[in-house]
């Protein structure tokens, strides 16, 4: 009898996984779908032919197809996040739902407790910040001029505000539109205000500049041909409503043409960009600033194999068929000295460039709570990186124009406010920064808690 | 395919189970068994399939020719023929890279390595050494000895499961209503085990190996989350393969019985990739001469074990070290066995622990200098001092997981059986209490597959 219930209990646990797979397979969609939970597109039934069975594609494309196409996906991502969270006496920030739940529990802290006692007075209070995007507005944002030793900008933003719900598209290869990302219109007006409040604490010869980058799979179904063109007019909204010397450049109109070309800019086992996408932007940055920057192969490079990302821990066949990607690790024109500024000031040393095969090659990763990097140039100028692991690989192309490069992530594992010395204001102003550069990945970006949260509470 | 794929468990396995059970004859089973193994196999390999097919035939008709033959000579010469072909594809490979490239510095564009290969030679091996030794009666089926072989519960990560095993198996199987629930249960507790341990101690270990710059704490983490991950890994597939063959009908034997508990080197490896040592010890040891020609020749035996199990790991200079540090540390073990009498068990257990852990920094970096690197920084050399924020941001993200990952490699199951088993009506109630929490478990490995989804077995590339 005891095992007489075992066996219906196992039985009818594998009759349910049957179950679910036979619904999967007649009911699931066939057809690839933008997930914007997830910033990328959902797999579709793969093609089955003697080559895809061949080549083993049909079997990893039914894999991706059973996992993306199980029902209420969006709530078991979300959910196991939040199980291991329960697991963790420290947040790990994956997913927006993630972040937003650090930032309700660090919001509650922050009833009880201010920044640090060391925060001059004239620093803007958190409490000031706008707390959802529905009440971000300009003028909250904006610091107040007096109160820090930056002077305000005078010029009013270049015309009418413009601000609407914008989207990044794509078109498939069959013709059909799909929306990839939206940004809501309160977003958008976030981002704007955001980037209007950062080139406020510069000089009046600074400049703010921002870029969200996609992921990997976006730019390979660009050149794979699955995907036949982009379409994102957020930045131009943006650029439209930003106060001058804000300057946005759109990744995605810049690596387009390279990706067409078939050129390598992201990693295939990571999700990240690669020095080459990265510097890319770099340039397209400069340039609006009158540098004309060293192409990326002006830079020497020591070209190591067997990198595998991030994007092998979702992919469970990877490492036996695929001999990972070559990460490119610049060797710097002139030696570069890292250090980490610690809460209470101290200072320790941190990598610049490591001859590994890792992601943290470029820069050592983004733990701060503030980087600054002496690159050995005399230009009489400093630039502060703000972001998230995008910017590591972004940072190494910045070095040959400026002085020093500060770095912050703001994210909750690698930023804790409570014992930062400085906030971004005060840091700008002590560090005598010119320019800022907001990098990010577009799960961290408009739509995401770091610029709709983050950006802000720091200032 | 790999058993925590959403393919094998929403689609083969449930697909499998139905066709299978649809029909007692024994024909019918080892039919869609076959069939099946090999779809197993080729999900990933859709060409070397055809290696694996090639194998077990030639090895069907080495035997039967080797049977066939009068003369011990020509016996011999069948013998050495099927275990000269099957070790050189072995060697080609999974080791000809290693010889032509790392050792004679030739340049070398390495075959592509078949899944499993170093399981099913060997598997292949014990059969045809078998018969010859009279062991075991030569199979005239050649489906049944592809069964033998290809049989997708063990292909690809073992547990190596010797002919002599199964031979009866084979040819006459049932399964019991008790045989299905606990084979299931067995399986479900090994899908948790995959999912719900390894592979977090995978995300956590790189995590931790990515510091820039390795601390002495992130040194000694890391060795710990790769040696959690491992047994895990490892003994999560073991857990599936056994409880998928008891539901099949096949009994294999246990490959792992709590390692970490050990208090000696030769009692972990006798806890430890059990049917591996077996292996080794019945077809290489023994038959070296064991401990039986004198002292010079048991340490040669054993260094020659030792150096081939390291290998049988991988095809680098690492795995042949870590072999020669285990030869190394048992030889002392037996040099010092009076003396370690004497010490007290959780010292004991404490050094066992160490070493084993020590092993891991030689054994997970193929790249010799990183493997220096790591081995420095466990011991305070090179290292970026005691603690990096790195190490401390993996402890605070890990905090209660890692307590809850090493309490689950140490034998609480087995206690709580013989406590079960003392108490009756607490007996009565454990085994669907077993089965209800196995399926629960089964149910949330299914949520994490689909959304967290660190997957790969680490065994397959062995």
């Amino acid at each position: 009898m005891k095992h007489r219930i075992s066996f219906y209990l196992t039985y009818a646990c594998i009759l349910l996984f049957g179950t679910l797979g036979v619904l999967l397979l007649v009911f699931g969609e066939k057809e690839p779908r933008a997930s914007q939970t997830e910033n990328r597109m959902l797999a579709g039934f793969p093609t089955f032919s003697a080559e895809s069975v061949g080549s083993g594609a049909f079997m990893s494309g039914l894999e991706s197809y059973l996992s993306d196409g199980v029902p209420a996906r969006d709530a078991i991502v979300v959910e196991t996040a939040v199980w291991m969270n329960a697991l963790s006496l420290e947040q790990d920030v994956n997913t927006d739902e993630e972040l937003y739940a650090a930032i309700e529990a660090f919001s509650e802290e922050d009833e009880t407790e201010d920044l640090p006692t060391e925060a001059p007075e004239d620093t803007p209070e958190p409490s000031e910040t706008p707390e959802t995007p529905a009440e971000a507005d300009s003028e909250t944002l904006q610091p107040d001029a007096a109160a820090t030793d930056a002077p305000a900008p005078t010029e009013a933003p270049a015309s009418e505000n413009s601000v609407r719900d914008c989207a990044f598209r794509v078109t498939m290869k069959n013709g059909r539109v799909e929306t990839l990302y939206t940004f809501p219109k309160e977003n958008v007006q976030n981002a704007v205000n955001v980037l209007n409040a950062y080139r406020a604490v510069l000089p009046e010869n600074g400049h703010v500049f921002f870029t969200q980058s996609p992921y990997p799979g976006i730019g390979f179904d660009l050149q794979s041909g699955r995907v036949i063109e982009w379409d994102c007019d957020v930045e131009e909204t943006i650029q439209q409503n930003v106060l001058p010397g804000v300057e946005i450049v759109s990744t995605f109109e810049t690596l387009k043409e390279p990706l067409r070309r078939g050129e390598d800019l992201f990693f295939t086992t990571d999700h990240h960009w690669k020095p080459r996408a990265a510097c890319y932007v770099a340039q397209a940055m400069l340039e609006r600033i009158g540098i004309h920057p060293l192409p990326y192969d002006g830079y020497a490079y020591y070209h190591l194999d067997g990198f595998y990302g991030a994007k092998y821990t979702s992919h469970p066949e990877l490492k036996k068929t695929h001999k990972g990607d070559t990460i490119d690790v610049m060797i710097p024109q002139l030696p570069v000295t890292g250090y980490t500024i610690a809460w209470d000031g101290t200072e320790k040393p941190c990598p610049f460039m490591l001859k590994q095969a890792n992601y943290v090659s470029y820069i050592g990763g983004t733990l701060g709570p503030w980087r600054c990097y002496e690159t050995g140039v005399d230009s009489g100028r400093r630039c502060l990186v703000v972001g998230d692991s995008f910017l590591c690989a972004f940072v190494p192309y910045l070095t040959p124009y400026y002085d020093e490069v500060h770095t912050t992530d703001f994210r909750v594992a690698y930023y804790d406010a409570k014992h930062a010395c400085w906030t971004l204001t005060d840091y700008v102003r002590d560090h005598a920064i010119d320019d800022i550069y907001i990098i990010l990945g577009t799960a961290n970006s408009i739509n995401a808690g770091y610029m709709l949260n983050f950006l802000n509470r720091y200032l | 395919m790999v058993f925590s794929g959403l393919t094998f468990l929403l689609l083969f396995l449930p697909l499998l189970l139905l066709l299978y059970f649809l029909n007692r004859d024994v024909r019918w089973r080892n039919g869609v068994l076959v069939v099946f193994s090999l779809v197993f196999y080729a999900w990933g390999e859709p060409i070397m399939v055809l290696l694996l097919i090639g194998s077990t035939m030639l090895h069907y008709a080495l035997a039967c020719a080797l049977v066939a033959a009068k003369r011990p000579a020509v016996k011999k010469l069948w013998l050495t023929l099927g275990v000269v072909v099957s070790l050189g594809a072995l060697f080609w490979f999974k080791y000809a890279g290693f010889l032509l490239g790392s050792v004679l510095g030739l340049s070398f564009d390495a075959p592509a390595l078949p899944i499993g290969i170093s399981f099913y030679t060997f598997q292949i091996l014990t059969y045809t050494i078998d018969v010859y030794r009279g062991k075991v009666a030569v199979q005239r089926n050649p489906f049944r000895l592809l069964l033998y072989v290809s049989c997708f519960p063990q292909l690809i990560a073992g547990p190596i499961v010797q002919y002599a095993d199964v031979e009866r198996a084979l040819s006459e199987r049932t399964t019991t209503v008790e045989d299905f629930a606990c084979g299931m249960r067995r399986f479900f507790v090994g899908l948790a085990k995959k999912v719900l341990l390894a592979n977090i101690c995978g995300k956590a270990l790189d995590a931790c190996l990515a510091a820039a710059g390795m601390s002495v704490a992130g040194a000694w983490l890391s060795v710990l989350l790769y040696s959690l991950q491992l047994y895990f890994d490892f003994s999560a597939y073991s857990d599936m393969a056994i409880g998928l063959g008891r539901v099949l009908g096949f009994t294999y034997h246990e490959n792992f019985r709590y390692p970490f508990v050990s208090c000696s080197a030769s009692e972990l490896w006798r806890r430890w990739h059990i049917s591996l040592g077996a292996f080794f010890r019945d077809y290489l040891y023994i038959p070296l001469g064991g401990s039986r020609k004198g002292r010079v020749r048991t340490v040669l035996n054993l260094l020659i074990v030792w150096t081939l199990t390291g290998l049988w790991h991988g095809a680098a200079w690492n795995f042949v070290l870590w072999g020669v540090f285990w030869f190394l540390l048992l030889l002392a073990e037996k040099a010092l066995s009076r003396v370690l009498e004497r010490i007290p068990k959780p010292i004991l257990w404490f050094v066992t622990f160490s070493l084993w852990l020590i092993s891991l920094a030689i054994f997970y970096h193929t790249d010799l200098s990183a493997a220096w690197t790591h081995l420095g920084a466990l011991f305070g050399i090179g290292a970026n001092g005691w603690i990096d924020d790195t190490t401390v941001k993996v402890l605070k993200q890990y905090a209660l997981y890692l307590p809850i990952a090493f309490a689950a490699s140490m034998p609480i199951v087995p206690a709580l059986k013989a406590f079960s088993k003392k108490h009756e009506k607490l007996g009565r109630l454990a085994s669907p209490l077993a089965a209800a929490c196995s399926v629960a478990l089964a149910l949330v490995s299914l949520l994490f597959l689909i959304g967290q989804s660190y997957n790969p077995f680490i065994y397959f590339r062995f």
